[in-house]
């Protein structure tokens, strides 16, 4: 075991020492502070101050993460393919080394580096966003839009999800006992229909309606500031039509607080902050009601999208936030990192980097493809031959596991929640920890280390 | 080893001339013609566009799809760099400037409730094609005539709710610049052109060029700076549709400046801005009009609004105390145009209802705002 | 060490049963057999030689004995377990033919790297870095990059790492190629020593002189097959012919003994002065050279 330990440190270390006086390090810093300091030269916001430091935010949190993320990939490819195409590894394999403390070394080493890049990066954006802070030209205004709306770290709670069975149940039943549908319809495909008709309606204020939502409190949930609510609201007309209503908000089910007026036109996000005596812990709920007050010119509010309403409760500090964010990254690069290496200890080089990327590239699409079924399968009814079927299942079936597999941690969405004010919590940090961490670079690192200890090394 | 890193250079080097080779056919998609004006537009954007060379199409792509996305979520805080990123990336494309810009100015600033967050989409609208778009290549007159545009429709005209603060904004810019309005010699010392150049991309020898020939406009006015891009436009269109395009624009913005050219400074901050007509500028928009005949002399549009802009001029010169200029217009109205409305003669016009209602509205607004003592000149 | 010592006394380090090694394409098509049928077996403290042309197939029968090919066919075991067997691999030295080493890594690295990978403590490794950079003469070089060493140092550098662990088998693939006179005469004592210590060498080497002069057993592999197999002077010895070497210079003495064993004999025997071989003269030249002696050429020798 002491063994093994010694060896582990000590591909590890050698991995540092290559990617440092191979220049590779220093060209991904170089690249990375391109980003970090070029990106704000590049992006304007769109007028505001606040705008402008958000933006700096996420795209250079993004963009320099994502930069980081292909030389992860690409340095892993690398790492044991180039050494088997160099033939050092033929030195390497003729010791007492076991395949898996090869691979899990140079993982570490890489993950070595990538943490320090990774800590440069949250360093320097957070340093960017100080020195903003300190930018003469903006005024006070500026600088408190920054402080309350970036600097800030708000748990995000979604509204009580409504029980809509027994309304949907019904309305199937109507729909099926009027037997006027066509043949073939499945019962599966109605009641997909008919639910999305009730959540949209469910969606809609009409003029003179009232609509509630119900927020669950997390228990020792305290607001450390001033809680708002964000929602994004528009009219029946679209974006152009002014919706003017009341919010009022209470700690039970019932909103009872002085009405709050407001008047809106366009889709943008808007917040409502909520006054204070409207939370608390009473029975662990806050309540949040809203009265379309349109009725002479008869515009339903429509609270429409997945994040239509978030009630936002402040806790925490944004560095300590910043660096939860970063760990989840970190740990998103040890799954790249993981297969990279697996790829290189299957392939030669090129081949590693192609298969590499373009399963990397897979996972971020089919994510994508997973979040919206709708979108990402082929036409029912499409005519297609029994081999392309095949395929085309199998593409679907293979896309949808990828998918599934990368959604509990890519649904954390670490930077874009660092970017908006939104915590990363501590269970996201540890799901990413368990899942992209330790438990996919664990499969791959066991098939990697596996094949390395099959491998002809002298065959190259 | 050595030479296989060596090779390996060699290669990667290789494939990055290749990229911009890419880049650079890819920038002269337009006949060939010499992208000459990469200088102009903004170093980063330059680079960027050498260097990602043959992929600039897909990134362009994917964030046309980010920016769409966003813009349906109501996310609209990205909106002005991606606009920026997108157009610079097909910066010979005068849709891609042009489409981002009137998306910005038009959609983006509709979604918004204060008038100083539209007043921000309308001014990022312009930014994109007055102060990033190229200043030379196959896109540039498209672009200026649709900044032209953007000046006279959406700044100029009543179409937004927010026109008023629009205006208000940009007789604020332009007093800040020309006091008084007016671009005088005296004016135009180097620290000035140079500003004039930074903030509002202006030109001193064409402003100069302008006054001479479409007379002493108001700088405060939206109309101006509408006459002032679409002339650039029309000096350097080679489509004949696009120059057209930018013609009437001149002629379009001149009539108008004729109606409301003169920012009234004494109206109060808080009310409706208040315009006074501009009755000197009639040669002006006359010879503007007279140009535009001649060169398209099939296009009936154009005549249609000429006769229209005499009818309304005969009106408004003869309210606002100028019979010279009434008497000239009616004769041109007369001359090029005659209907038995004119055969009666002047006076005869001046008292017939049909024709007084079939001047331009701003006309009927101008003589309306007379008679209630509001812009008494 | 202990199950393999137990299970005899004087057993193979190394065996080869029939192996066989057919390299295949992508299709897995047979392309080349490497090596075809090949049983040998090395013991405990000889120094064993592989001789053969170009593309006989001796590194291959080394890279299977060191695990870093798969037999396609028979069975290669070493200290008595498969080959490429970790506990194994912990007591053996190699040498590969040509160094692939690190080439950013100064030579106390590499051997500190080396020695890391065999489990051995800070001040083992401390001390038989610097006891075998003395060795290969590289203390001088002992902080540059093995990518700066011109490929004599290089091979000295890869001689050290392999046997950085003080193994029980070295094995050398070409261990003298590259270097000068001098280091060639130097690795050839250290085998000789490493001999006497009662280590296993095997070498593979196409210098012949090489061979034989520090070779216990040799095999001559051809097209992948085993033409000769045995102790060097059991196969070079010629039987039939008889040499006496005598302390005396005298012609008169010679021509007597010449006559009488052209009489016992019936047939002309060869009489002749024995001769240094150019190794053992060139190297007596260096070496009076580097005391410091000063006086006349050389016998023989020219000057320019």
């Amino acid at each position: 075991m002491k063994r093994a330990c010694s060896q582990l440190f000590c591909v590890a270390a050698l991995t540092v020492r290559s990617a440092l006086r191979l220049r590779l390090f220093v060209c991904l810093l170089f690249l990375l502070l391109c980003i970090l300091f070029g990106v704000p030269a590049l992006v304007r916001g769109d007028g505001t101050a606040l705008s402008r430091a958000r933006i700096l935010l996420s795209y250079t949190l993004w963009l320099s993460s994502f930069a980081l993320g292909i030389g992860v990939l690409w340095t892993s490819c690398a790492a044991v393919a180039a050494e088997i195409e160099g033939r050092q590894m033929r030195l390497v394999a003729v010791k007492p080394v076991r395949g898996w403390t090869l691979w899990l070394g140079k993982w570490l080493g890489i993950m070595a580096l990538a943490a320090v890049l990774l800590a440069l990066i949250g360093v320097v954006v957070t340093a960017r966003i100080a020195l903003l802070l300190r930018d003469p030209a903006l005024d006070e205004a500026d600088r408190a839009s920054i402080r309350n709306e970036i600097l800030v770290v708000a748990r995000c709670l979604e509204p009580r999800a409504e029980d809509i069975t027994a309304e949907l149940d019904l309305q199937v039943r109507e729909i099926v006992d009027r037997g006027s549908l066509p043949d073939g319809i499945a019962e599966r495909d109605i009641r997909d229909a008919v639910r999305r008709q009730v959540l949209a309606r469910r969606a809609a204020v009409a003029p003179g309606e009232t609509r509630v939502w119900v927020f669950d409190l997390p228990r020792g949930a305290s607001a450390g500031g001033p809680a708002f609510l964000q929602y994004r609201m528009a009219s029946s007309r679209g974006g152009a039509g002014r919706v003017a209503g009341t919010w009022r908000f209470g700690k039970a089910l019932a909103a009872t607080s002085a009405g709050l007026p407001v008047e809106h036109t366009g889709m943008q996000l808007r917040r409502m902050h909520i006054p204070e005596g409207a939370i608390g812990a009473a029975d662990g709920v806050v309540s949040a009601a809203f009265s379309n007050e349109e009725a002479p010119r008869s515009l339903t509010a429509v609270f429409h999208g997945p994040d239509a309403i978030e009630l936002r409760l402040p806790c925490g500090a944004f560095g300590p936030n910043m660096a939860r964010a970063l760990l989840v990254v970190l740990f998103l690069l040890g799954s790249l990192a993981a297969l990279g290496l697996t790829m290189s200890t299957l392939f030669s080089f090129p081949v590693a980097t192609f298969a590499a990327f373009g399963v990397a590239a897979m996972i971020a699409l089919s994510r994508g493809a997973a979040a919206d079924p709708g979108s990402g399968g082929h036409a029912h009814g499409e005519e297609l031959s029994a081999a392309s079927n095949a395929l085309v299942h199998a593409g679907e079936t293979l896309a949808g596991a990828l998918g599934a597999a990368a959604r509990p941690v890519a649904r954390i969405d670490p930077l874009g929640r660092v970017a908006a004010g939104v915590r990363v919590n501590e269970s996201d940090v540890a799901i990413a920890l368990a899942l992209s961490g330790l438990a996919w670079p664990g499969l791959l690192g066991a098939a990697g280390a596996w094949r390395l200890a099959r491998r002809e090394i002298g065959a190259a | 080893m050595r030479r296989d890193a060596r090779s390996s250079m060699l290669l990667a080097g290789a494939a990055i001339v290749a990229f911009a080779a890419a880049g650079l056919l890819r920038r002269a998609p337009h006949g060939g013609e010499a992208p000459t004006g990469m200088h102009e537009s903004s170093p980063a954007a330059a680079f960027v566009t050498v260097v990602l060379g043959g992929f600039r199409g897909l990134i362009a792509d994917a964030l046309w799809l980010r920016a769409s996305h966003l813009q349906d979520e109501g996310r609209y805080f990205e909106l002005a760099t991606l606009s920026g990123w997108i157009a610079e990336l097909d910066p010979h494309n005068a849709e891609a400037w042009t489409f981002n810009a009137w998306n910005m100015a038009y959609n983006v600033s509709a979604m918004m409730t204060d008038p100083e967050d539209r007043w921000r989409w309308v001014a990022n609208g312009i930014d994109l094609l007055r102060d990033r778009a190229p200043r030379t290549g196959p896109a540039q007159a498209a672009v200026l005539a649709e900044l032209a545009w953007l000046y006279q429709n959406k700044i100029g005209d009543v179409i937004d709710p927010a026109h008023a603060h629009y205006k208000r904004q940009i007789a604020r810019e332009g007093a800040a610049l020309f006091p008084g309005g007016r671009a005088t010699p005296e004016l135009m010392t180097a620290a000035w052109r140079e500003r004039a150049a930074a903030r509002l991309g202006l030109d001193a020898r064409r402003v100069e060029t302008l006054a001479e020939a479409c007379g002493p406009l108001d700088w405060r006015v939206a109309e101006t700076y509408a006459v002032y891009w679409a002339a650039l436009a029309a000096a350097v269109a080679r489509d004949p549709l696009v120059a057209l395009r930018a013609e009437r624009i001149v002629y379009q913005s001149m009539a108008l400046s004729v109606y409301k050219g003169q920012w009234d400074e004494d109206a109060p901050e808080q009310t409706r801005p208040s315009h006074r007509p501009r009755l000197d500028l009639f040669p002006f928009a006359q010879a503007a009009f007279a140009r535009t005949i001649e060169r398209h002399p099939a296009d009936a549009g154009v005549r249609e609004a000429h006769r229209g802009f005499l009818a309304g001029v005969v009106f408004l010169a003869d309210a606002f105390g100028d019979p010279a200029v009434a008497r000239a217009a009616f004769d041109e109205l007369a001359r090029r145009y005659p209907s038995p409305l004119t055969e009666a003669g002047l006076e005869r016009y001046l008292a017939s209802e049909e024709a007084r209602a079939a001047t331009h509205p701003l006309v009927q607004v101008s003589i309306l705002k007379l008679t209630q003592g509001w812009n008494r000149p | 060490m202990n199950d393999f010592d137990s299970q005899s006394p004087t057993p193979p380090v190394v065996e080869l049963r029939h192996v066989t090694k057919v390299f295949r394409d992508f299709w897995r098509r047979p392309k080349v057999v490497a090596v075809s049928d090949l049983s040998i077996e090395v013991r405990r403290g000889e120094v064993f030689g592989l001789l053969g042309p170009n593309g006989s197939g001796k590194s291959t029968t080394i890279k299977t004995i060191l695990g870093l090919l798969h037999a396609s066919a028979g069975e290669v075991r070493v200290f008595g377990r498969p080959a490429g067997h970790t506990g194994t691999l912990a007591r053996v030295g190699y040498l590969p033919e040509e160094s692939y080493l690190y080439r950013y890594l100064t030579a106390r690295e590499t051997l500190d790297f080396y020695a890391r990978l065999f489990g051995l403590d800070a001040a083992l490794r401390r001390r038989r870095t610097e006891e075998l950079l003395r060795l290969v003469g590289l203390q001088q070089a002992a902080n540059r990059p093995v990518g700066e060493f011109s490929k004599g140092m290089s091979r000295r550098i890869g001689l050290a790492q392999a046997l950085i662990n003080d193994p029980d088998l070295v094995i050398l693939d070409e261990p003298t190629a590259g270097l000068d006179p001098v280091g060639c005469r130097q690795v050839k004592d250290l085998i000789r020593d490493l001999a006497a210590q009662g280590k296993t060498v095997i070498l593979s080497s196409h210098l012949l002189a090489d061979v034989e002069h520090v070779c216990s057993r040799i095999a001559i592999l051809f097209n992948g097959t085993l033409r000769a197999e045995g102790g060097v002077r059991e196969l070079l010895v010629n039987r039939d012919l008889v040499r006496f070497t005598v302390p005396c210079a005298d012609p008169a003495l010679a021509g007597r003994m010449a006559a009488w064993l052209r009489e016992q004999c019936g047939s002309e025997p060869a009489v002749d002065n024995p001769s240094m071989n150019l190794e053992s003269f060139f190297l007596d030249v260096v070496q009076r050279a580097g005391e410091g002696t000063t006086g006349a050429p050389a016998r023989g020798a020219s000057r320019p």
